[in-house]
């Protein structure tokens, strides 16, 4: 488990961190959700011991992790910009990452890179982008870490290579003790690969939830009343977080299971009611607007 | 921890991104190393003593810390460390490396280690080469071995220091441009500061004197090039390394403090200081003045070399306003990467200038009174006073008058207390630029050199100025000179220390001839005692009356043990034997007073006193150039005396005025020969003729010259 409490790091003037606390579970795989320059990047250097905090506590399985070599051998960092030995190919970033991480699985390392159609042999300043991040995402996985933490690892990675890695990372964490954090600017490449989510904003976390239940516990519905009466004491009896009108067509965003709204929406004979699939994003710009904050202008 | 495999396994790597390194090293370490041993085995091997040649040059020069070689390490050293630590002005790169599951400190050793090897493994596969190419040509020997092996050592030791320095710079910031530039300044800061301070002295002070940098050579390269310049100037007959055990324990004691320093600093060091001038901004200000101070003086100094003399100050102060008004501000730009960035410091600026003044300041109005420094007497152990024009010897290596500060003790002199005093007060005019020589040309001014041996002992040196036509001035000069203390300090052959075991022959320069005779143990004993003691009892007096009568040389062996004394064919002037006059000791005098050296030199077959017959000269020649003479038409007025002509008894006349030129006596040798005249014998010796050039005495000429040269000019 990773506790992070009251994590404070300044850069010169700048304020990266301020006083981040935060709790990732083992076994989840955790998104770190936040523009550039929210903290994303500084709190997972910190939280994999290239930075030393300033003030607080960044504790991982209850270990503090700065010069901490024992703790790091359960630690992989892939950084949004992942760097490579000059001239390395594949096999070369292998056999360095091998010396320093003892369950490094060089069988699976080559298998993988099969898998993903990465030619073991070619140098790796020829890959393309995206080719780069599957490398470093392969290197990160067969280094057989209990922590991986990837940043911006998946922007640009097509939907079907985020779904392989989601896959990768459901088979990790049913065969082993396997906790990835996923930073990210991008809420929509997010959705597919993780369980719990945290927005960072301006180097403090303003939320911290489960994906399931926020998404168990949030609904739009799309419903159409009689009259204006019964629209009014439907809408007052929801716990409404967001409410919009198209003609004679409400689009009401409500908080509760979706059996509850839509007995609830029952109760007033409505003309025509159905949930709507919410995206994970419509669920964060409810969530935050609840809090006081446009999610638009903090994320998208 | 790591284990040796690791160990081993990364360095394998970090070659694959490296191996440029050694390979250069490789490269060059051929060319200046087995190539030129190769060339001069070669255009040397068809001599007859080539043996000889080259174990002197294996000994002397190949296996020693040269300029070149030593460069070419020191090259190395500043691209290992810059490319084996660079990673540090990386974020990217610290990304991976410090979240690697290892220390820092061992990552640190890790690549440090590297570095060492990729030069020291080449320098060794040189060497031995090297050693091979010798054994092949029988030229191996344990002495070339043990040479060779502390040739090793010394670059190692140089390179160590060099190396470990520039890795602190890279540790101190967080950019390559930054780093190169605090490499620069960590190996050369004492070397500057000295330069500068040495230079500020020398433009402010009039009695400043140094014998060379006092400032302690706390970086590298200052360090390296005293020692070499060291090393180069020993007189020993090959390079002894044992010799220069203290520059070696420097050396080694700077390789290992900066190492702990650069090992701390790696540690300490935030990785977010990647991209940042300085890495530690605390650090901030310190550089900033350390730099800004030299550099706003470099630029007064500039400033006030290419303007007019008249204006020196007033340009050297403009200088230095330029140079800090440039410099702080561009500081700040550097540090911290924004042009809005160069006041952002006002503190620091005024501070920095405030500094600048201060130093202007003390300089300029001597305000801690270096020039009209004078001990008291009572904290002086000793005074060395060496006096410009003055009884010079021209020694076989170093500078005379360094000679004579470094061995002269006089410790009880109360005239050399009282002339010193009365330099000193002489300084405060000269510092206004007040001091004037009187109209009538009485005042004639030279230079005296002094070291004040304190008590406690600490040393001084100043350089007065002082009246030697002053009468007070003289009779103190002459109580300082008859002090057989100054004397065993200006002449070394008076030194109680003083070696004549290798000295092998004498040189006589006299009037009529030079002359060069060798003389064997027993004889040399014998003539160095009874000149000893004739110049001895030599009086300040009998120097300013007296013309001496031959110059002496003495001759040492050379460094090669072969005598300095060769067999010349005579040629007129130069008899007997010739000299290698590296290997000389020249500038001694001999006066007619010095009867019983006369008497031994004419036992030893040098009459000095043979001069010319003057039925011997074909013609004496005498120009005039004084102003006297120059009209409009005329440049000269010129007679000639000759045999041919009947004028011999002119010819006797004139002979006994004339002086060789280099026979001059102290101080005042242009007021005692005619300097417009110009006096050329032809002569015959030996059935040939040859001709030579003098000087005449003013006080002897002859009345009908004078009058034949009055009536030419007409």
């Amino acid at each position: 488990m990773i506790v992070a409490d009251q994590v404070y790091k300044k850069f010169g003037e700048i304020e990266a961190l301020k006083d981040v606390s935060v709790t990732i579970k083992k076994g989840e795989v955790f998104g770190l959700i936040g523009t550039n320059g929210a903290g994303k990047s500084t709190f997972l250097r910190t939280a994999c011991g290239v930075l030393e905090p300033d003030k607080g506590t960044l504790l991982i399985d209850d270990m503090p992790i700065y010069e901490n070599p024992e703790m790091k051998k359960n630690i992989f960092y892939i950084s949004d910009d992942q760097f490579y030995l000059p001239n390395a190919t594949p096999v070369t970033m292998m056999r360095f990452y091998r010396d320093y991480y003892p369950e490094f699985d060089t069988e699976r390392f080559l298998n993988m890179l099969k898998k993903f159609g990465l030619s073991s042999k070619r140098k790796i300043q020829t890959f393309s982008k995206g080719m780069k991040k599957q490398l470093s995402v392969i290197l990160g996985i067969c280094a057989n870490t209990r922590y991986l933490f990837c940043d911006e690892t998946f922007d640009g990675l097509d939907p079907v290579m985020r779904q392989t890695v989601k896959s990768i990372f459901a088979g990790e964490l049913t065969n082993r003790d396997f906790t990835p954090v996923v930073a990210s600017h991008n809420l929509r490449e997010l959705e597919d690969i993780c369980d719990h989510v945290g927005l960072l904003h301006q180097g403090g976390v303003l939320m911290q939830r489960d994906l399931e239940e926020m998404k168990l516990n949030i609904h739009t519905v799309q419903c159409v009343f009689e009259n204006e009466e019964l629209e009014k004491a439907a809408i007052s009896s929801l716990n409404l977080v967001k409410a919009e009108k198209r003609g004679r067509l409400n689009l009401l965003t409500a908080r509760g299971k979706k059996e509850e709204i839509m007995n609830q929406i029952g109760t007033f004979s409505p003309v025509f009611a159905e949930i709507l699939p919410l995206s994970l994003e419509e669920i964060f710009i409810s969530e935050t607007e609840v809090v006081g904050y446009d999610i638009k202008k903090l994320i998208f | 921890m790591t284990s040796k495999s690791l160990f081993f396994r990364r360095m394998k790597q970090d070659l694959e991104q490296r191996i440029w390194l050694p390979v250069i090293f490789f490269i060059l370490a051929f060319l200046f190393l087995e190539l030129p041993l190769i060339s001069s085995i070669d255009s040397w091997q068809r001599l007859e003593n080539y043996a000889e040649y080259v174990n002197t040059y294996l000994m002397n020069r190949f296996f020693s810390p040269g300029y070149a070689f030593t460069v070419i390490t020191i090259g190395m050293a500043a691209v290992s460390a810059l490319s084996g630590f660079t990673y540090m002005h990386s974020a990217k790169k610290l990304d991976v490396y410090h979240s690697l599951p290892v220390r820092r400190e061992t990552l640190f050793v890790q690549q440090y280690v590297y570095g060492m090897i990729y030069y020291l493994v080449p320098m060794v596969i040189h060497v031995l080469l090297c050693l091979v190419i010798c054994m092949a040509n029988g030229l191996f020997g344990t002495a070339v071995l043990w040479q060779a092996l502390w040739h090793i050592l010394v670059q190692l030791l140089i390179y160590w220091s060099v190396y470990s320095v520039v890795i602190t710079a890279v540790c101190l910031t967080g950019t390559l441009v930054v780093s190169v530039l605090g490499s620069v300044i960590l190996m050369l800061y004492s070397l500057i500061v000295s330069l500068l301070k040495m230079s500020l002295m020398d433009r402010f002070f009039v009695t400043y004197y140094s014998l060379g940098d006092n400032i302690p050579a706390i970086t590298p390269i200052h360090l390296i090039t005293k020692m070499i310049e060291e090393m180069n100037w020993g007189d020993a007959e090959y390079l002894v390394y044992t010799d220069y055990m203290g520059y070696y324990v420097k050396l080694l004691m700077m390789a290992v403090i900066y190492t702990v320093i650069a090992l701390l600093l790696y540690k300490k060091r935030p990785s977010e200081a990647a991209g940042r001038a300085i890495a530690f901004p605390v650090m901030e200000p310190v550089v900033k003045t350390m730099v800004v101070l030299p550099a706003s003086i470099v630029s007064g100094f500039f400033f006030s070399s290419i303007f007019s003399v008249s204006a020196h100050f007033s340009w050297f102060v403009f200088g230095c306003v330029f140079g800090f008004v440039i410099c702080c501000p561009l500081m700040d730009i550097i540090f911290q990467k924004d042009m809005k960035a160069a006041f952002s410091k006002p503190l620091q600026f005024v501070f920095n200038g405030a500094c600048i003044v201060g130093i202007i300041v003390i300089f300029q109005f001597d305000l801690f009174g270096y020039d009209t420094y004078i001990p008291k007497k009572e904290k002086v152990e000793s005074y060395a006073i060496s006096l410009n024009g003055f009884s010079e010897i021209y020694l076989d290596y170093g500078n005379y008058y360094n000679y004579c500060l470094n061995n002269m003790e006089i410790t009880d002199n109360e005239s050399a207390g009282k002339l010193l005093e009365h330099a000193a007060e002489i300084t405060r005019p000269v510092r206004t630029g007040a001091l004037e020589a009187e109209e009538d040309g009485a005042d004639r001014y030279t230079s005296l050199l002094v070291k004040f041996h304190l008590k406690n002992g600490k040393c001084s040196y100043r350089n007065y100025l002082i009246n030697i036509g002053d009468t007070q001035v003289m009779q103190w000069l002459g109580d300082v000179y008859n002090d057989p203390e100054y004397k065993a300090g200006a002449y070394p052959v008076l030194a109680e220390t003083h070696e004549t075991d290798n000295y092998v022959g004498i040189l006589l320069d006299y009037t009529y001839a030079s002359e060069g005779i060798q003389l064997s143990k027993e004889e040399m004993g014998r003539f160095v005692e009874t000149y000893r003691e004739e110049l001895q009892n030599l009086t300040f007096d009998e120097v300013l009356t007296e013309y001496p009568v031959a110059n002496l040389s003495f001759a040492k062996s050379n460094s090669d043990g072969a005598d300095a004394l060769v067999q010349t064919e005579h040629n007129g002037y130069s008899k007997g034997l010739s000299f290698d006059y590296s290997s000389t000791i020249s500038g001694y005098k001999i006066y007619s007073s010095f009867t019983q050296t006369l008497a031994l030199l004419k036992e030893y077959g040098a009459d000095i006193a043979n001069e010319i017959l003057p039925e011997d000269v074909v013609s004496i020649w005498i120009a005039d150039y004084s102003q006297e003479v120059y009209r409009d038409n005329i440049d000269f007025a010129e007679v000639e005396y000759t045999q041919e002509n009947g004028q011999l008894t002119k010819i006797e006349q004139i002979l006994p005025c004339l002086i060789r030129d280099n026979l001059n006596i102290a101080f005042d040798a242009a007021d005692k020969t005619e300097q417009d005249m110009e006096v050329r014998v032809v002569y015959k010796y030996d059935g040939k003729t040859y001709e030579d050039y003098f000087c005449i005495v003013k006080d002897r000429i002859p009345q009908f010259l004078r009058e034949d040269l009055k009536g030419a000019a007409q």
